[in-house]
């Protein structure tokens, strides 16, 4: 059964005004497109990706007003990321949670990779990801502190692969980074988790063979590829209530692959 | 956001304002603020305290000098957050600084990178 972002089953829904809110990166397709959609099951969600999407639109669409914000803009541009983080806060005057979702990911063998791929990816799946915790932490520091953080990381920074070893080391890196800025904000009540999930059915598996997936999910104890669910359940626990007492961890949903 | 860029005065003025709000906040005397209160020592103020004293400078005039061209950690006094916020459009024409205070602040920043580079630690 999923578990309610908001935690407020037995309770009347707050109006959309009261409701915290949210930032997930990458919100138009793919797990951040579920993010998303859960999310607003209680919060307010602002997004953005480059493009966007029939299905982000149509969720949209669907919404309450004001509870959901898109805007088109580049994660790796430092100064647009900060914009839309301004705009939120201006606009519905708290930060309570950011899912650093957005990541890219290129294979091959490290001595083949272009310098472009290698910049790229330690761009947006690292320093992106920082410094949108840069912005978001000021605005929950100015609300009087709580709050939280969940870095998306990977089972790659848990263990090695071959073929992803630039995505695995900004996986790693974010993984180290959600621990000590743990340390850092806890005094504030703002905490920073890591979901480390393992291969799920999306895009970024559609790559490999039926005979690469067997072979994942043999490895596998639970004997299946996850689900978007399965890794946003985890998230969504996180980034509620129920998870008030868990900073600078990371949290492996990968159905025992690493364990 | 102010309307318009805040003039040195305003400037003097905002952020002792907002750090007599910040010792508010912590329960401790306002007191008296000088340009050469340190904000540790004398104030008491944590390195989180200074996060939130600069995000909400932010907001108010849309500056933030620790983006690029000061450390924070460089900044000991309240007259160093004042020439930091004076002089973040970049040093004068003549390619010197009117402010002792901000020379000092740069100097410590360029200090702490040349020693951060040849730590080799961690």
């Amino acid at each position: 059964m999923a578990i309610s972002a908001s935690e407020t089953a037995a309770r009347p829904a707050p109006p959309p005004s009261a409701q915290p809110v949210a930032i997930i990166s990458g919100g138009s397709r793919g797990l951040g497109l579920a993010l998303v959609e859960r999310f607003l099951e209680g919060h307010r969600v602002a997004t953005f990706s480059r493009s966007r999407s029939d299905e982000l639109d149509a969720l949209i669409a669907d919404a309450p007003p004001e509870t959901a914000l898109w805007r088109s803009l580049n994660h790796a541009d430092p100064s647009a990321t900060s914009g839309f983080i301004r705009e939120v806060f201006s606009r519905w005057g708290r930060i309570d949670v950011l899912v650093n979702n957005a990541g890219v990911a290129a294979d091959g063998v490290l001595p083949l990779m272009r310098f472009a791929e290698i910049d790229q990816m330690i761009s947006v799946n690292l320093t992106a990801s920082v410094w949108l915790a840069h912005q978001c932490t000021r605005m929950m520091l100015m609300q009087g502190g709580g709050g939280s953080i969940v870095n998306i990381s990977s089972v790659n920074a848990l263990r090695g692969h071959r073929g992803v070893s630039v995505y695995s080391a900004t996986k790693a890196a974010l993984d180290g980074f959600t621990r000590s800025l743990a340390k850092e904000l806890g005094e504030k009540n703002i905490r920073v988790n890591a979901v480390a999930p393992g291969y799920f059915e999306s895009q970024m598996v559609n790559h490999l063979g039926q005979d690469a997936k067997a072979r994942i999910i043999r490895r596998t104890p639970l004997r299946r590829l996850a689900t978007v669910d399965d890794v946003v359940n985890v998230v969504s626990f996180l980034c509620s209530p129920a998870a008030s007492f868990i900073t600078g961890e990371t949290i492996a949903v990968d159905g025992g692959l690493t364990c | 956001m102010l309307e318009t860029a805040p003039d040195q005065v305003d400037l003097e003025k905002l952020v002792h304002s907002e750090l007599r709000r910040l010792l508010v906040e912590r329960d401790r005397p306002p007191g008296v603020i000088e340009a050469s209160s340190r904000l540790g020592l004398d104030l008491g103020f944590e390195s989180l305290d200074l996060a939130l004293l600069v995000a909400r400078l932010e907001v108010a005039t849309g500056l933030d000098p620790f983006a690029e061209d000061v450390a924070i950690t460089s900044i000991r006094t309240v007259g160093d957050v004042v020439s930091a916020y004076r002089h973040m459009g970049g040093p004068p024409a003549d390619g010197g600084y009117e402010d002792e205070d901000l020379l000092a602040v740069q100097r410590r920043t360029r200090a702490r990178g040349i020693q951060a580079s040849g730590d080799g630690s961690g």
